[in-house]
């Protein structure tokens, strides 16, 4: 057999294993689905780049002024926030679960598994509200009413610790929190699509590799919060 | 095409996740002094193992998914470990100057 029959049989074995979901850039339907991965795990491995300068900093800040962080995370609320975190890890299961009813094909529990990865979501921002609500209400915001406790104050002034580097913890906090909170309405609003075009049976296939990219994204948020949770709330707690 | 995990696997990985939130949470009020961090770091990380390998399915994915993940918690490592290290170690040497 010469190349060009050769070829010839190639091509056409290639167009009849041809799925109609597959893109004419890629070899098969698994190539096209590993891209589509990859693709994610890049974008994230530049958020976490995005969330590490945060963290650097804040490891930075922590080390120079450790007794300043120590005293003003101590204000922050720890059973409110291992609540929350709870409630990020049941959205990640749930998302996984989702992602295990598109693989097989299960358009209905992929449907409901989404609305309960995002009525968890939306949980954890409504227990963060309080939360932010209740540092307002105790003057903790930056730039705003930000003055250090009472009850703190005499701590504060025997050990001749400075006030505005309590105010620091909370800008640290407020920003990677709010960022992180960001992240979560973003992936509520993905879900939200997400599970509308899985409903309306918009996938040509049954959505498999979509949901699951979706999911990554998901379980991302739940892993800055994973480092989040202890490094604001915790290392300093007692 | 794709390892489909089984709903026990999901619920076993769950349930260690939460076994290590309430690990962290307890770890804070034992008095560790300067292990307090080391410790939560740890924990936290296993748990990043744990969500990565069986939710994010790593442990099925291709080899250039691993180099991706891997490599982008590798950079992260470098950046906080040097710019610690920088932070620590000045004004250890005397720099005319300085």
């Amino acid at each position: 057999m010469d190349t060009a029959t050769m070829a010839h049989t190639n091509v056409a074995e290639h167009a009849s294993d041809a799925s109609p979901l597959l893109l004419h850039q890629f070899d098969d339907v698994h190539q096209q689905s590993e891209s589509s991965i990859l693709g994610m795990w890049l974008f994230l491995a530049t958020e976490v780049m995005f969330f590490g300068g945060l963290l650097t900093a804040f490891a930075v800040y922590r080390l120079l002024n450790p007794r300043e962080i120590a005293l003003a995370s101590q204000n922050l609320n720890v059973p409110l926030g291992c609540v929350n975190t709870m409630v990020l890890l049941v959205s990640s299961l749930t998302m996984a679960l989702a992602v295990r009813a598109s693989q097989l094909g299960r358009r209905k529990d992929v449907v409901r598994m989404l609305l309960l990865t995002m009525i968890f979501g939306t949980m954890f921002l409504v227990v963060k509200g309080f939360e932010w609500r209740a540092d307002y209400h105790e003057n903790l915001i930056p730039w705003i009413n930000f003055e250090v406790p009472h009850h703190q104050a005499e701590e504060v002034h025997e050990l001749g610790l400075v006030p505005a580097k309590m105010e620091l913890f909370f800008i640290m906090y407020f920003f990677m929190t709010g960022l992180h909170a960001l992240h979560l309405i973003i992936g509520i609003v993905m879900l939200a699509i997400m599970a509308h075009l899985v409903h309306r049976n918009w996938f040509s296939g049954s959505g498999a590799v979509q949901i699951e990219v979706a999911g990554l994204y998901w379980h991302f948020i739940d892993i800055v919060w994973v480092f989040l949770y202890p490094l604001l709330y915790l290392i300093s707690a007692h | 095409m794709h390892h489909v995990a089984s709903i026990k696997s999901n619920l076993v990985v769950f349930a260690l996740l939460m076994v290590l939130l309430l690990a962290t949470v307890g770890a804070s009020y034992v008095p560790l002094g300067v292990m307090h961090f080391p410790v939560a770091m740890v924990i936290a990380t296993v748990k990043t193992v744990l969500i990565v390998l069986f939710f994010m399915h790593a442990l099925h994915s291709h080899r250039l998914t691993w180099i991706i993940c891997v490599a982008s918690f590798l950079w992260l490592l470098l950046m906080i470990v040097f710019t610690i290290i920088d932070f620590l170690s000045r004004g250890w040497l005397d720099i005319l100057g300085k």
